[in-house]
């Protein structure tokens, strides 16, 4: 197995296009013989970069969330490696297991808090975001840096006991911040957002048309009341008090429910997924650990919506389970540092 | 073309017909900071356009047609589009329309002008509780956190070491945190801009530009409008007329 480099390049792994990863050898292929045929030149599993090759050549690409851990796609190779699978299936399913896990915790680095060291520039070719493996506002931005396949690497902050260095980052001690390697700093989710989408090259989030770019920032804006009041819900332990927020809830997303059925389209921005679709999701994703899954029970597209964002590539890979956020929000709501680094 | 003419509609008014083709049409109310962004815009862009004025205290039943939630500004194109939320106005037309960009080409000169937009996000809501505050204690509490804010911005102003907030011409910024600023005398809120000298620079400047001045409206006429706005008269957004 070697990498094919069959990524654009702009994927978190320093591994040049062709270079060997002695991981499971040539006798892997003599042993196990060519992939299934149907499995060539295909994306597979939960990586959309993985695709099995020409036969004899085949190699996943790596995809590395976290860059100073090495790649986690390699790592994975070699654990893979030491089971010595018997057959492509077998390896197959190891390799889509792993990765499921690598995607559910999010990343494997654990926050920094005070007292650590700041770290240092940005290395050219990368551009860095702080974040918190469970801020759905960060989400935002790891789904466009995924999905327009941006080299980057992620520092999490501990949000409970900030690193004093931090702040020079952002005066508002906020995540997510992008920071490239000219030391230029911008934060504000959306903001982050709609800057990787112009600076970057490959598929654009957004509308090059005008109007249809202004259509998506209105939904956002129609949007916006959805996630205070979840972080609201959240924290209410009264019972009444969440039962009227409820409704509030409820209201907001049947308006959201109005604008997808008039749209007549798949996702938010018409028929394939958008920057609008990735700006509002991270809120969706957490409802079922919420138990906030009746709100969208009498919005029918909304729930379609879901089940489509779900089959998504990037958004499938950044998945965290129901039990994770569950234990997330257990330790947040007692403001125990160790909420951030949960399940690591 | 300035808009500051043309009474406002109300309920029972009849819905204006569709937009003429090589115009556009801002539904605005003469004294709305919101949409004077959108009138500072059009003007700056020497976009061709038409206002329709909005009495927002007796809104006309087909003004929730073109915009659901019933505020200025919205923004009508010959083809019947609709686009509402100032920021949102300002940035299509900056895209739609050619001759000078508002808006830097650089993506990360236009997230800067965005962050700034969103640390003076706090200044809108203040001034409006100002304005409504009767009460001198809660009113004097309330002028702290003005006056807290304005520093901020002095800061991010000084730290630049330009004249304007985008560079040393002036550009979008400007024009979105204008109309707060325009407004602070008739507020008496002058006292919030003291301790911030490059501030005061800032709005002498912005007070020559060509496009600011020419839709700069004076103390006395604002003090009437608050005055009647705040005793919730319909007549307020006529007044002068």
């Amino acid at each position: 197995m070697y990498c094919k480099g069959a990524c654009s390049g702009n994927i978190g792994c320093d591994l040049p296009p062709g270079a060997q990863a002695a991981v499971v050898g040539s006798s892997f292929l003599e042993r196990v013989g060519n992939p299934p045929a149907r499995w060539v030149g295909s994306p597979k599993g939960l990586c959309a970069q993985i695709s099995f090759q020409r036969p004899g050549s085949a190699g996943p690409c790596a995809h590395s969330p976290g860059r100073a851990d090495g790649c986690p796609s390699l790592a994975l190779l070699r654990k893979i490696g030491e089971a010595r699978p018997t057959s492509w299936l077998n390896f197959k399913l190891h390799w889509e297991l792993g990765l499921c896990c690598a995607a559910m915790s999010g990343g494997t680095v654990r926050s920094l808090g005070k007292g650590s060291a700041p770290p240092g520039p940005v290395p050219e070719g990368l551009i860095r975001v702080y974040s918190m493996r469970f801020c759905p506002y960060a989400k935002r931005t790891l789904l466009v840096l995924r999905a327009k396949g941006i080299r980057h690497e992620v520092i999490n902050i501990n949000l409970k006991n900030k690193p004093e260095w931090f702040f020079k980052k952002n005066p508002l001690g906020l995540v997510p911040v992008l920071e490239t390697s000219l030391g230029q700093l911008i934060y504000e989710s959306a903001i982050t957002c709609e800057y990787l989408d112009e600076a970057y090259p490959g598929k654009k989030l957004l509308p090059g048309d005008p109007y249809e770019k202004a259509c998506q920032k209105m939904v956002f804006e129609s949007f916006s009341k959805v996630p205070p009041l979840i972080l609201k819900i959240l924290r209410t332990q009264n019972k009444e008090d969440c039962s009227g927020l409820k409704e509030e809830l409820h209201k907001e997303i049947t308006k959201l429910e109005e604008v997808l059925t008039d749209k007549k389209t798949t996702f938010f921005g018409g028929n394939s997924l958008s920057m609008i679709d990735y700006l509002i999701w991270p809120w969706f994703e957490r409802l079922e650990a919420l138990e906030l899954n009746e709100c969208v029970d009498h919005a029918p597209t909304l729930k379609l919506w879901m089940a489509a964002m779900k089959k998504d590539p990037t958004v499938s890979s950044l998945l965290t389970d129901v039990k994770t956020f569950q234990g997330f929000f257990n330790l947040y709501l007692q403001n125990n540092p160790e909420a951030y680094d949960y399940g690591l | 073309m300035s808009g500051g003419s043309a009474r406002s509609l109300g309920k029972g008014s009849a819905p204006p017909g569709p937009v003429p083709e090589g115009l556009i049409r801002v539904y605005s109310m003469r004294f709305c900071p919101y949409a004077q962004r959108t009138r500072l815009v059009l003007t700056a862009k020497g976009i061709r356009h038409e206002v329709i004025n909005i009495n927002l205290k007796n809104k006309p039943e087909w003004f929730f047609k073109k915009n659901p939630s019933g505020l200025v500004p919205v923004l009508e194109t010959s083809q019947g589009q609709l686009i509402c939320e100032s920021a949102i106005t300002c940035e299509y037309l900056d895209e739609a329309y050619p001759g000078k960009k508002l808006l830097p080409g650089d993506p990360y000169e236009k997230a800067c002008q965005k962050m700034v937009l969103e640390s003076f996000s706090k200044v809108p809501p203040l001034i409006l509780k100002i304005l409504r505050t009767q009460n001198k204690e809660d009113c004097s509490g309330l002028k702290e956190e003005l006056h807290k804010e304005i520093t901020k911005l002095e800061e991010v102003l000084t730290d630049k070491k330009t004249t304007f907030f985008g560079g040393n011409s002036l550009s979008m910024i400007d024009y979105l945190i204008w109309p707060w600023f325009e407004r602070l005398e008739a507020l008496e809120l002058n006292e919030c801009v003291d301790h911030a000298p490059t501030l005061k620079l800032w709005m002498a400047a912005m007070k020559k530009d060509p496009t600011v001045s020419s839709l700069l409206t004076d103390v006395k006429t604002f003090q009437g409008f608050f005055n009647l706005y705040l005793q919730n008269n319909p007549e307020a957004y006529d007044y002068g007329l």
